[in-house]
């Protein structure tokens, strides 16, 4: 949680938070926290990508078998 | 022609904008959003968002309309039937409007764009389904670039979401006091400290809201603002987290006890079939091409309306029954029942900008006929309404009504005059005909069998209504 903190408090200069039709507010802590995560996310995806591409890889070796 | 901008409801974003001309409802795109719009033909999104009933549908329209200085094309969109406002679902309603939301973004991150806001009133429901209205929500998207409308989804469908679930189901009334969302330190206050242990809620509002407040207590400099990444899959595994959050909220339980009133009351099963019948008969006499059904509790009798193609909205005060009321329309597939939560003695006001930016209920597409259904007498034992209001209420919206009378020695007007001693307006059957009749011809009156209930089909006398 402090680490957090620390990272919120020396990153929001360098995020865009400027959309190219930018009529909305997206918020610096919000586009904050995306960049901060991001990395979970992705290995999220990432493994839950692999686990679906395995199990249907497995499914369609009993399916032929 | 007459050319009205709707300046208040449709002013934020500046792609485009609405009009009316003539009475119909065009959609200027301007030329700022002309590459943006492109894509989005080009790609297949709107064709894909359209075809798959994500979207609503429309036709460019070639007639020289809109601001000449600014107009690069005109949509025609097709009319959604009834406009409603988050504050009026069910539970089920919101879920299924933000696991929409999500589910288009996800389909514009495959064409190469991105949903450039998450609003809620963005979402209505038409055929009985969820669907996006704004056809100019999307820009293309640039690689690495944070979801814009990240933010403006936590506070419209997150939030108030997790708080109707974990907190209390009346707290999605906060949406009518927030139109742009649920402040998400707000919502973190008022969710249960327990909501930190679900990864979802920890992150999307927890930390979320506390990242806000540090971020905005920071001056922030343009000059410095650089670029910082982040990658498609962590932008597709934000949306698979946003959508787990999303599912694995439950609707709290806590009505109002109304979503099984049919199941234990004097009603027999006789008086049920006989008031179908009637409501059917006097339908059928009046021919009215929309329907509001007031109280519907469970829609039981909108759904006599609503079978016979009429578009039918099915309003009811406990959210049990308009989420019961949703499910069922879901279940059995129904094109023209919504059912919404409405409190007829607060009824959705206008608000927002100038007062007009989101309408009051009697402001939008009003019906030609409404029902109200063993309802009168609740307005006035526990709603306090002398019946000269009443007839007053129903004077306003339509001018066909079916309206049923409950006397004084009904089981369930007993069972509402227990707790007053007597304090009430006056009420008695006599009295309901002459204030009704001061504003409406009585055109039929039914005694419903097995009790000593009546349903009267009434048309208001200031209008021309045909004979039937």
């Amino acid at each position: 949680m402090s680490y957090l903190l620390f990272v919120s408090s020396t990153l929001p200069d360098q995020i865009s938070a400027a959309s190219v039709l930018g009529y909305l507010d997206p918020g610096a802590g919000s586009m904050l926290l995306q960049v901060l995560i991001a990395g979970v996310f992705s290995s999220l995806f990432f493994a839950k990508s692999s686990f679906f591409y395995v199990r249907d890889a497995l499914l369609s070796k009993k399916t032929k078998i | 022609m007459i050319v009205q901008r709707l300046s208040s409801t449709s002013f934020r974003d500046p792609a485009g904008f609405m009009f009316q001309e003539g009475g119909t409802l065009f959609r200027q795109v301007n030329t700022v959003y002309e590459p943006h719009y492109k894509h989005f033909e080009e790609s297949g999104l709107c064709r894909e968002l359209i075809d798959e009933h994500l979207l609503v549908g429309h036709e460019v329209v070639d007639a020289p309309r809109g601001d000449p200085q600014t107009v690069f094309k005109i949509l025609k969109p097709e009319r959604v039937d009834f406009i409603s406002y988050p504050y009026e679902w069910s539970f089920s309603q919101y879920q299924d409007a933000a696991l929409l939301t999500l589910q288009i973004q996800r389909k514009a991150l495959a064409r190469g764009m991105t949903l450039k806001d998450g609003s809620a009133y963005n979402i209505q429901f038409q055929n009985g389904r969820p669907i996006l209205i704004d056809t100019l929500s999307f820009e293309i998207y640039e690689e690495g670039r944070p979801w814009v409308a990240y933010r403006q989804f936590c506070q419209h469908f997150l939030a108030p979401l997790a708080l109707m679930s974990l907190t209390d189901h009346r707290l999605s009334q906060l949406c009518r006091t927030n139109l742009d969302g649920v402040p998400l330190d707000l919502a973190a206050r008022l969710l249960p400290t327990g909501t930190m242990l679900r990864f979802g809620l920890l992150v999307h509002l927890h930390l979320h809201a506390m990242l806000q407040r540090s971020a905005s207590k920071k001056e922030e400099s343009p000059s410095k603002t650089k670029t910082k990444r982040i990658s498609r899959n962590a932008l597709l595994g934000l949306l698979d987290s946003l959508e787990s959050a999303v599912k694995r909220l439950s609707r709290k339980p806590g009505g109002m006890g109304w979503a099984d009133y049919y199941q234990n009351n004097t009603y027999t099963s006789l008086a049920l079939e006989h008031k179908k019948s009637l409501v059917a008969d006097y339908l059928e006499e009046a021919r009215p091409s929309r329907v509001w059904d007031l109280g519907a509790n469970v829609g039981d009798f909108s759904r006599v309306a609503a079978a016979r193609g009429i578009p039918t909205v099915s309003f009811d005060i406990d959210p049990e029954c308009v989420e019961a009321n949703y499910l069922e329309t879901k279940r059995r597939g129904e094109a023209n029942l919504l059912p919404l939560i409405l409190d007829l003695s607060n009824p959705s006001p206008a608000s927002g900008w100038l007062g007009e930016e989101r309408a009051s209920i009697f402001d939008r597409t009003t019906p030609e006929l409404t029902m109200a259904l063993a309802l009168v007498h609740h307005l006035v034992f526990t709603g306090n309404q002398p019946l000269e209001n009443v007839v007053e209420l129903f004077r306003r919206i339509s001018p066909w009504l079916i309206i049923e009378f409950v006397p004084r020695d009904d089981p369930q007007a007993i069972r509402l005059l227990e707790r007053l001693n007597g304090k009430h307006h006056d009420y008695d059957q006599a009295l309901f005909e002459s204030c009704f009749e001061q504003h409406f011809l009585i055109r039929r009156s039914t005694r419903i069998s097995g009790s000593d209930r009546v349903l009267y089909l009434m048309s208001r006398r200031d209008e021309s209504c045909p004979s039937g």
